[in-house]
């Protein structure tokens, strides 16, 4: 009785906040933590096996633990500073010290485990389910000799819905080549999901840049994966290269007469009453240009977009409200406004120039102004993975000391910017920029990216930089720092975002990222990059994962979408009434 | 251990026990959260130097004074004169505030001097935004970081049982470009828009419940089996509170609208611009002071600009949100604040017919192209632009007493029924614009001022009147003007590293009382919620020179 | 009784045990998905139940909308859309609401309406009875369930089809 009592008291003290008193009683290891350091360290919030995973803690070992030699008065040898104010009591240490002692790394399952679907569904019910997705219409809606196919057993239901997906195949100029409303269905459907992978999409930043919605389309991205799922010549890996971009082939039985932002409570803007402009405007004489606005109506294909076609002769660096004290300079630049920096996605010019991050008319200096938010989007968004990726060892490797800005100093910041801030680098040379210095009333103007032209005057340079005025001109330059989901550590020169793009092929994280997202579609299952990280711990996380490495292999070494996709439709957990299996 | 005591304990046993094995991380944040947050996002960016953000705030501040920064007429006589304008602080306990807090703001229970408001708040000035943008602005304050979780999106995945697990109650200025918009939370929960100005919110958002008495007796079986206790409310006596409490909340905004209350600057006729002599070419500059946006102000008392002024659709939000949580339907609530419109202008003349040419930096010249064309009139049209770049003196210094009087009246009103329902120590309420303004020298206007962002939180949590954060008495540069007096520019706070505060170190000290993760989790809190109080980790509020 | 407490912990430890690596969610059908069922079940007079209940209400039945799919056109002063799937109802940022639902009370609480509406309105529950040979409760299960056997606490014909119209397994994916 008195065990269960004391037992009670350290389970309500430790887990629930609501009991959380008003004075600091540490009762555990993760008390001191929550307490003592993690409003600066946030990451020591995260679980054991994520510390031990990146090298925080040496389970069972406190005295090699990182955590533990930067602690002070600790009788481990190491840095002993931490906490900056202060010291941790003996109780306090005592705790941290015991906590890494008893971690025990959780047992994980290896070997093929056989599992069976519970309840599992008929082929028709396969099929039923799958047009469901793809067509938001149930089988019925199928040509007859399918479900008849089907219904006989000539074709499993599997097959019927890899069947789905191969009649919206697109010919070679982008268009559906059956065009039917299912056909049209699968492909908008398909489009929506890869459109959701990528967080950024809204270019109303600063000024009336809501026009830029007329010439560039937020959607680009999906384009990206849509064009490579439904088109046979292209492979996956064609998405990570190249300056090519593409638009949407849109059907529709009159053009729009409206613009798509609606801004504010005002009435919709019609198209007929605006323009677009460019370059400075001289009173009210503005000059006008006529770009190719994003298509409107119905979804039938997906295309490249012409090279050359929509090119803007000047931009301005600075806002109309920003007169005073940074006139516009006009620039000219002569860009074709969808030509991308190479790395097919990763270079093109919507991802970018969403995920910029930098000001108008800011230089990147190599120091604070670099364009992170588009580092950190590729590896949330490409690799599904969240920063720190590296060790901390490995982070320490980064430091800075002699630099100024505060983050290259400490290897706790370090172990997110030393994977960020190279891969950054290799973008240095965009820049933000509007198509004209008004908009308003009658007149559009859109963000566009401006690309500077490497000076030999400048050479690469040879360390990490605080603020450099030339650093935009200098060769792009840049590393893959990365530790992927098998334990490799890569650290890998880069030159160019076609460089980036074959080292991210490289990695089995991509493949993986790519087919969980697909599996979480089709399932529902959101399966966390820890899994193929740490191991599997239950057979359910066992059979997962071999199926998401079946099908990402099979995706890295063919490179074809709808491959991949078979694999997991053909899956005994999705041929399973909840998506349920066991052994 | 008696029987009683003993199964009560063994409850509380199990109950802990399957709990703490929960293998969750070891921040052991709780499933769902018992604290409300409401956000009143003004859209905009106006000037709260005359409201909320004390330039002063303490007996020995030293400030450097601007010509707009003004709130008070120190000239004697029948008319306030231009001349005397000036700037003068209130005593609240410890604090000086602006003078705004002297006003008597109406409530249903009678009038309650506007300080009462700060006897729960805590404001933090001075935080540096980065960028400049409006949308990029004003959507930070709900994801501080562009594309990742929101604080409300993740506090609606905490919602637990509520029926609404966000709302966004949206204004003129529509849900993409303001923090609405930027709603993002990591279990797929769902934020609820509601027409843009809706008449009726709460009917809206009830709607899936509103089903008519003949319906109901028809089909009551149904509705309990499959709606439970949710669908057999009485939303019919909801809506007929929420009648009541919109006109209330109506009443008090009309009162708000009335300037001849303003402390000081309603007290008398106001000086107004002297638009008679008026020739072409260059003007006198003073004239300069009373431009609002699209027109230049003639009114001979400038104080009637407000005759018949509105704030569209906020007695509704206010009424709605007073509801959501009073009812617990709603713990997660954004308020989209709508400016003062339908202002009267008389013997007024079109901007157009002006040009404010800039010769530098700071260097003016208002020039008039001529014409006799005034009007006389009051149309929705006529309004304060919260962008309040064209503002001048004049109507700045009206217009923004307008707004911040009309939303804290509110307040005071929606406080007192929290408090009446024991809420208000668990509600959160949070005033967030982009950010404060850089004033022109010519007070013909203001610019953005992207790194002097400043938020006040009121709740009964907050004990007491505390404001934190270092500003600078004179701009060093890296903000629209240098030199330019004392308007709020952020300044380094050694607390915080040395450095300025950021939105992230607000939205990290809004998870800690909300009892969520942090959407910027590398940016530390300056504040925290413990035993049901609000302490802050900083102390700084200094002005700095730099 | 102690013995029983430890038996209750190790079982409440195994529970919570469970994979942290996957979470779970149940995919419900989208607005799309229902539409179309829904419009197949009770016919063409129920696409405006239909809109006003459930596709006009993104936020509670998800479904992203297509910014680019939407064409305006002006009628009688006003822009309409004359691709009305693609409309974003309350601006542009329903282009990210998931392809994949998940339930609530808000979904429950306006399938219970449309399903309603369904059956008071003549033509629609006309259509459903002509559709699937109906005119017994028992019949109503193989238009929702056409595998398996639908257990109704209902006795009369319209509650039948109500309450079948609402339950949860044909919604689920």
């Amino acid at each position: 009785m008195k065990f269960l009592f004391i037992f009670t008291l350290i389970s309500i003290l430790s887990s629930c906040n609501k009991f959380t008193s008003s004075f600091y009683e540490p009762k555990t290891a993760k008390d001191v933590l929550r307490n003592r350091c993690v409003s600066c360290h946030g990451y020591l919030e995260k679980d054991d096996q994520y510390l031990t995973q990146l090298g925080y803690i040496k389970p069972g070992f406190p005295s090699q633990s990182v955590i533990y030699k930067y602690i002070k008065k600790s009788k481990a040898k190491g840095p002993q500073s931490m906490p900056p104010r202060g010291e941790l009591s003996e109780k306090e240490l005592s705790l941290i010290e015991s906590w890494i002692k008893n971690v025990k790394p959780r047992p994980v399952l290896v070997g093929e485990k056989n599992v069976h679907s519970i309840t599992p569904l008929s082929n028709l019910e396969v099929f039923d389910r799958c047009s469901l997705q793809l067509t938001n219409f149930d089988y019925s809606k199928a040509p007859k000799s399918l479900i008849t196919s089907i219904k006989h057993g000539d074709i499993s239901g599997v097959q019927g819905c890899l069947k789905i997906i191969e009649s919206s195949y697109l010919k070679k100029d982008g268009s559906l080549k059956e065009e039917t409303s299912l056909n049209r269905n699968t492909l908008l459907t398909f489009q929506k999901l890869h459109n959701n992978w990528f967080n950024e999409w809204n270019f109303f930043v600063a000024m009336s840049s809501w026009g830029t919605f007329e010439v560039l389309d937020p959607g680009s991205m999906g384009y990206f994966f849509s064009k490579s799922l439904l088109d046979k010549e292209m492979s996956f890996k064609e998405i990570f290269k190249g300056s090519q971009s593409y638009e949407a082939i849109r059907k529709s039985p009159l053009k729009t007469q409206y613009l798509v932002y609606k801004f504010k409570d005002e009435p919709r803007y019609k198209v007929e009453d605006y323009r677009f402009i460019y370059g400075l405007s001289e009173g009210s004489d503005y000059k006008e240009w006529f770009p190719n606005r994003v298509p409107s109506g119905v979804l039938v294909g997906i295309k490249e977009i012409p090279k050359n076609r929509d090119i803007l002769k000047n931009v301005v660096n600075s806002k109309d409200n920003q007169k005073e004290i940074n006139p516009a300079v006009e620039i000219k630049i002569n860009k074709d406004i969808h030509e991308g920096l190479g790395g097919g996605i990763l270079g093109s010019e919507v991802f970018v120039n969403l995920n910029l991050g930098q000001d108008l008319g800011k230089k990147m200096n190599g120091g604070r102004i670099i364009p992170r938010r588009w580092s950190k989007a590729i590896i949330n968004e490409l690799l599904c993975r969240d920063l720190p990726v590296i060790p901390i060892k490995k982070a320490i490797g980064f430091v800075q000391k002699n630099s100024q800005i505060s983050f290259r100093k400490k290897e706790s910041c370090m172990a997110c910017h030393a994977t960020m801030d190279p891969l950054a680098n290799l973008v240095r040379n965009v820049e933000q920029s509007y198509s004209a210095d008004a908009g308003g009333d009658g007149m559009i103007h859109s963000t566009h990216l401006r690309f500077h032209k490497e000076d030999k005057k400048y050479p690469r340079e040879l360390s990490p930089v605080d603020d450099d005025p030339f650093f935009h001109l200098r060769p792009a330059y840049g590393r893959f720092i990365y530790q992927d989901v098998r334990g490799n550590y890569i650290d890998k020169e880069i030159k160019s975002l076609d460089e980036l793009g074959a080292a991210l092929l490289e990695t089995d994280d991509l493949y993986l990222c790519t087919v969980k997202k697909y599996f979480n579609f089709f399932t529902g299952i959101d399966v966390h990059m820890n899994l193929f990280i740490q191991g599997a711990q239950t057979p359910e996380e066992l059979y997962i994962k071999n199926l998401l490495e079946e099908s990402s292999q099979s995706l890295k070494q063919s490179g074809d979408l709808t491959q991949a996709i078979g694999i997991l439709l053909n899956s005994k957990i999705y041929r399973s009434k909840n998506f349920k299996v066991s052994e | 251990m008696d029987d009683t005591n003993r199964r009560i304990f063994l409850k509380q046993l199990l109950s802990t026990l399957g709990y703490s094995l929960l293998p969750s991380n070891i921040s052991a944040k709780t499933k769902t959260t018992d604290i409300n947050y409401v956000q009143i996002n003004i859209a905009g960016g106006p000037s709260r130097w005359s409201f909320d953000n004390p330039i002063a705030p303490l007996v020995g501040s030293s400030y450097v004074p601007h010509p707009m920064i003004v709130n008070n007429f120190s000239n004697t006589g029948p008319i306030a004169s231009l001349a005397g304008l000036d700037y003068q602080r209130f005593k609240v306990n410890d604090w000086y505030m602006p003078q705004f807090w002297k006003d008597k703001l109406l409530t249903s229970t009678g009038e309650v001097q506007a300080s009462s408001l700060l006897n729960n708040c805590l404001i933090v000035r001075g935080c540096h935004m980065r960028n400049d943008g409006h949308s990029l602005n004003n959507r930070k304050l709900s994801a501080p970081i562009p594309g990742g979780s929101s604080i409300t999106g993740l506090l609606a995945d905490k919602m637990g049982e509520k029926l609404f697990p966000s709302i966004n109650l949206v204004g003129d200025s529509g849900v993409e470009a303001v923090a609405g918009g930027a709603f993002k939370s990591k279990e797929n929960s769902i934020q609820i828009n509601t027409p843009q100005n809706d008449k009726n919110p709460l009917s809206y958002l009830l709607s899936p419940f509103l089903i008519s008495k003949p319906h109901k007796a028809r089909w009551l079986h149904l509705i309990k089996e499959e709606l439970g206790e949710v669908g057999l409310r009485n939303y019919k006596k909801m809506l007929q509170d929420f009648n009541k409490r919109v006109t209330e909340y109506q009443r008090i905004i009309n009162f708000s609208l009335d300037a001849s209350y303003y402390t000081s600057i309603g007290e008398r006729p106001v000086q107004g611009a002297d638009l008679k002599a008026i020739k072409e070419g260059r003007v006198d500059p003073t004239l300069a002071k009373y431009l609002n946006y699209d027109f230049l102000i003639g009114n001979s008392d400038f104080r009637t600009i407000l005759v018949k002024a509105k704030v569209k659709n906020l007695a509704e939000q206010f009424a709605t949100a007073e509801l959501l949580l009073t009812h617990g339907l709603c713990g997660n609530i954004t308020i989209n604040v709508n400016t003062v419109s339908n202002l009267f202008y008389e013997n007024s003349i079109a901007n157009d017919k002006f040009s404010r040419e800039i010769l530098s930096v700071g260097s003016t010249q208002l020039s008039y192209k001529g014409g006799n064309d005034r009007y006389t009139g009051a149309k929705h049209l006529n309004n304060f632009q919260l962008d309040s770049h064209d503002t001048g003196l004049l109507p700045n210094i009206f217009l923004t007493h307008a707004l911040f009087k009309s939303i804290s009246s509110c307040l005071a009103e929606f406080k007192l029924n929290l408090e009446g329902k024991s809420l208000y120590d668990k509600t959160f309420i949070h005033l967030a614009s982009e950010f404060d303004r850089d004033p022109r020298a010519d007070c013909s206007g203001s610019e953005h001022g992207w790194n002097g962002h400043i938020s006040s939180f009121y709740s009964g949590s907050i004990k007491g009147l505390k404001v934190v954060g270092n500003i600078f008495t004179q701009s060093p540069g890296d903000s629209y003007y240098t030199k330019n007096g004392t308007w709020g520019q952020g300044a380094p706070v050694k607390e915080n590293g040395n450095r300025p505060i950021s939105y992230g170190n607000i939205a990290s000290s809004l998870a800690n009382v909300l009892n969520i993760e942090s959407p910027s989790p590398n940016d530390r809190p300056l504040f925290e919620r413990k035993a049901g109080k609000v302490n802050s980790f900083i102390n700084e509020v200094k002005n700095i020179d730099s | 009784m102690i013995l029983k407490i430890i038996l209750i912990f190790l079982f409440s430890f195994s529970v919570f045990s469970e994979s942290k690596n996957l979470n779970r969610k149940e995919v419900f059908l989208n607005r799309f998905q229902l539409a179309n069922t829904l419009a197949e079940k009770f016919g063409p007079n129920s696409k405006p139940i239909i809109e006003k209940y459930i596709f006009s209400r993104p936020s509670i039945f998800y479904g992203p909308c297509d910014i680019y799919g939407q064409v305006y056109k002006k009628e009688k002063d006003l822009p309409v859309n004359i691709l009305p799937s693609s409309t974003c109802y309350s601006g542009l940022t329903e282009n990210k609401i998931t392809l994949n639902a998940t339930t609530s009370k808000l979904r429950q609480a306006l399938m219970l309406k449309s399903c309603i509406a369904f059956v008071e309105n003549e033509s629609t529950f006309n259509f459903f009875k002509a559709k699937y040979k109906i005119n017994k409760k028992e019949q109503v299960s193989l238009a929702f369930y056409p595998s398996r056997n639908f257990s109704f606490k209902s006795t009369k014909l319209e509650d039948a089809v109500v309450e079948i119209c609402i339950s949860k397994g044909w919604q689920k994916i």
